[in-house]
């Protein structure tokens, strides 16, 4: 750094002051002026600078390096002229000037880097403690999670387990209640109230145990659908047919408008419980004199069915709520047995699992109109469907599924004969648990549990009894019989993978 | 020697359960409240070594609980520490600007926090 000599004790000196030390321009060896009383020569007393009037001491300095002239105070060129310092430059005032004013700006630059640089480092250090944390709760969220899933999944199994030990006690009761009420004639007419009340009670509480054990079985994925190739027809037929005298006691008029015949591949027993709830509901709501209508339609790509009534009709804030389990809204007192809260969401529940869509449309006053549909049954669907789910479960309970397929080969009436083979098999080899059917003359069977190892011998007794069957009914054609199998995880962990599987394995 | 904590934190229950983590880490000597006034008020009364507040206060906030005690210069200039239960990039330069030495979150199990008193304290050793 070099040392400047400040000449002039004016405004200029006195801004050259700070600016020469804070920017580390320079170091100031004096100031000097005639009126020790100038801003610049009180400003570096005070800063310890040494001032003087004459400059003639600092001269004699051997380490002075520049000297500037700030002003034109007269008195301090005159003590000035005819002694330059040949090693030291000499600014004069407007260069002292411009000086100030460069550094100045400089100084402001400076400073604004410095403001700039601490903020950039409390953002940083901002973003770094948020990262930190963020890392923490989210660590911590995961943990929650967890223990919530263990916890949903206890509930699912506990109220799956109480509701099943319910039942025990409740059927009981329910069998000692009807036997009271077929002696209520030696009750009095208030004995006999109070026997029907239990009775109307008992029944509730079963309703609402299948429905809880329903509800709970299928929140942990463990309700299984038994899926067969259906024809709708009869079986709303037949839901409307039971339901007609239930309707007609409390006047509403129940009817179906149904095609000659629309097949879908469903679980029957679990769309007979979707047609019940929904129509069991839309009676309940709707008044005396009142209609209550069951469609059914084939729409081409897909199966619609709706259930329309004449009822009070759901207002449009209740609408979405409509599924959600446990909500019941307005239902006018003394309408029949009270509900249990579950049966919309149940159903909701078991149209999804037939990869179907439910919705409602209704206007308050006027009545409501439950809309359905139900995929159309494909060819692939009718041996995909039962195969994926069967390894959805597999998979959920980690263990093995074995599917086995048989055909047979040049067979007069194969497709017959392959139909007979399930009830053969049930009688003998199939389990509850297992499943068979058969399609286009191939017969599937999906054996849970059985493990790659244990197949083959599995097979060799499903050979043995069809090529039985088969010789009973012509001798010899024993030997038409194809039979193949592959694994669940070991050979594929894949519906289609397995099917592929199975059939390539087909042998004699 | 101990070092004096005070605690800024308005939930009875997160007063408690910071409290007994600290007196598991070894540090006995606490005041409590549970405002900001009150805490500006104990940090100046009290003289602690170290200030630890929430940010979501009922009248003045943690952030500015953070600036009047800074603003009043105490003669043992305690440290402070921010917690919070939500996170905000926004809010942990908002803590620093204001003149809290650190940002930390609320865990369940406190541990960031006493992380941040152990560091904090001891650097005001050396």
């Amino acid at each position: 750094m070099r040392n400047i000599l400040i000449v002039g004790g004016n405004q200029t000196a006195e801004m050259l002051i700070p600016l020469l030390k804070e920017t580390g321009t320079g170091n100031i060896l004096g100031v000097v002026g005639p009126d020790p009383e100038a801003p610049a020569l009180k400003l570096a007393r005070s800063l310890d600078i040494p001032v003087a009037a004459d400059w003639k001491k600092f001269l004699a300095d051997e380490t002075l390096g520049q000297i500037i002239v700030t002003g034109e105070d007269p008195a301090a060129f005159k003590s000035l002229s005819g002694e330059k310092p040949a090693r030291a430059g000499i600014l004069d005032a407007s260069a002292a000037k411009f000086l100030a004013e460069t550094l100045r700006a400089r100084r402001e630059l400076e400073t604004l880097l410095d403001e700039t640089r601490e903020e950039l480092s409390t953002q940083m250090w901002g973003l770094q403690k948020t990262n930190q944390a963020l890392k923490l709760l989210y660590g911590e969220l995961e943990e929650k999670n967890k223990k919530l899933q263990e916890l949903d999944k206890l509930k699912s199994n506990f109220v799956s387990h109480v509701s099943h030990e319910l039942r025990a006690p409740l059927t009981i009761i329910k069998g000692y209640v009807l036997t009271l009420f077929d002696e209520t004639h030696h009750a009095t007419p208030e004995q006999a109230e109070y026997v029907e009340i239990i009775r109307e009670s008992v029944d509730r509480l079963a309703r609402m145990i299948e429905n809880l054990l329903d509800i709970s079985k299928i929140e942990a994925g463990m309700l299984e659908l038994k899926k067969t190739v259906t024809d709708l027809v009869p079986l709303t037929e037949n839901v409307v047919a039971s339901l007609k005298h239930e309707a007609g006691k409390k006047g509403v008029a129940l009817s179906a408008s149904l095609p000659d015949r629309l097949e879908a591949f469903v679980d029957p027993d679990r769309i007979i419980q979707i047609l019940t709830n929904l129509v069991v509901n839309a009676v309940k709501f709707t008044p005396e004199n009142g209609r209550v209508t069951v469609t059914l339609s084939d729409e081409g790509k897909e199966i619609r069915c709706g259930v329309s009534d004449s009822g009070v009709g759901i207002s449009r804030e209740n609408l979405e709520q409509m599924f959600t389990p446990f909500k019941q809204f307005g239902q006018p007192a003394g309408q029949g047995p009270k509900g249990t809260g579950l049966g919309l969401a149940i159903t909701k529940e078991l149209i999804h699992m037939h990869h179907g869509e439910i919705r409602v449309e209704s206007e308050p006053g006027r009545g409501s109109r439950f809309l359905f549909t139900l995929p159309k049954p494909t060819a692939e669907s009718i041996i995909t469907d039962p195969i994926e789910s069967k390894i959805r479960l597999a998979e959920k309970k980690n263990t093995d599924l074995s599917l086995v397929v048989v055909a047979l080969k040049d067979f007069p009436e194969g497709k017959r004969a392959v139909t007979e083979m399930i009830p053969v098999l049930k009688k003998t080899l199939l389990r509850p648990k297992d499943a068979a059917f058969s399609h286009d003359g191939v017969l599937y069977l999906l054996f849970e549990n059985l493990e790659k190892k244990d197949a083959p011998a599995a097979i060799g007794k499903i050979r043995q009894a069809l090529t039985d069957f088969l010789n009973a009914k012509t001798p010899g054609s024993g030997n038409a019989l194809l039979l193949g199998c592959a694994t669940y995880p070991d050979d594929a962990e894949t519906c289609d993978d397995l099917l592929a599987k199975a059939r390539a394995s087909l042998s004699q | 020697m101990g070092k004096k904590i005070l605690i800024v934190d308005d939930s009875r229950q997160d007063r408690k359960i910071i409290q007994r983590f600290l007196h598991k880490a070894g540090y006995g000597d606490l005041v409590l409240v549970e405002t900001g006034e009150e805490g500006v008020l104990k940090a100046e009364t009290e003289a602690p070594d170290l200030v630890i507040t929430d940010t979501k206060l009922p009248g003045i906030d943690g952030f500015e609980v953070c600036r009047q005690i800074k603003e009043k210069s105490l003669p043992g200039n305690p440290k402070i520490i921010m917690m919070t239960g939500a996170i905000d990039a926004v809010d942990a330069v908002k803590a620093r600007k204001m003149g809290a030495d650190d940002y930390c979150a609320k865990t369940s199990d406190y541990a960031t926090l006493i992380d941040a008193v152990g560091q904090i304290l001891r650097e005001g050793q050396n």
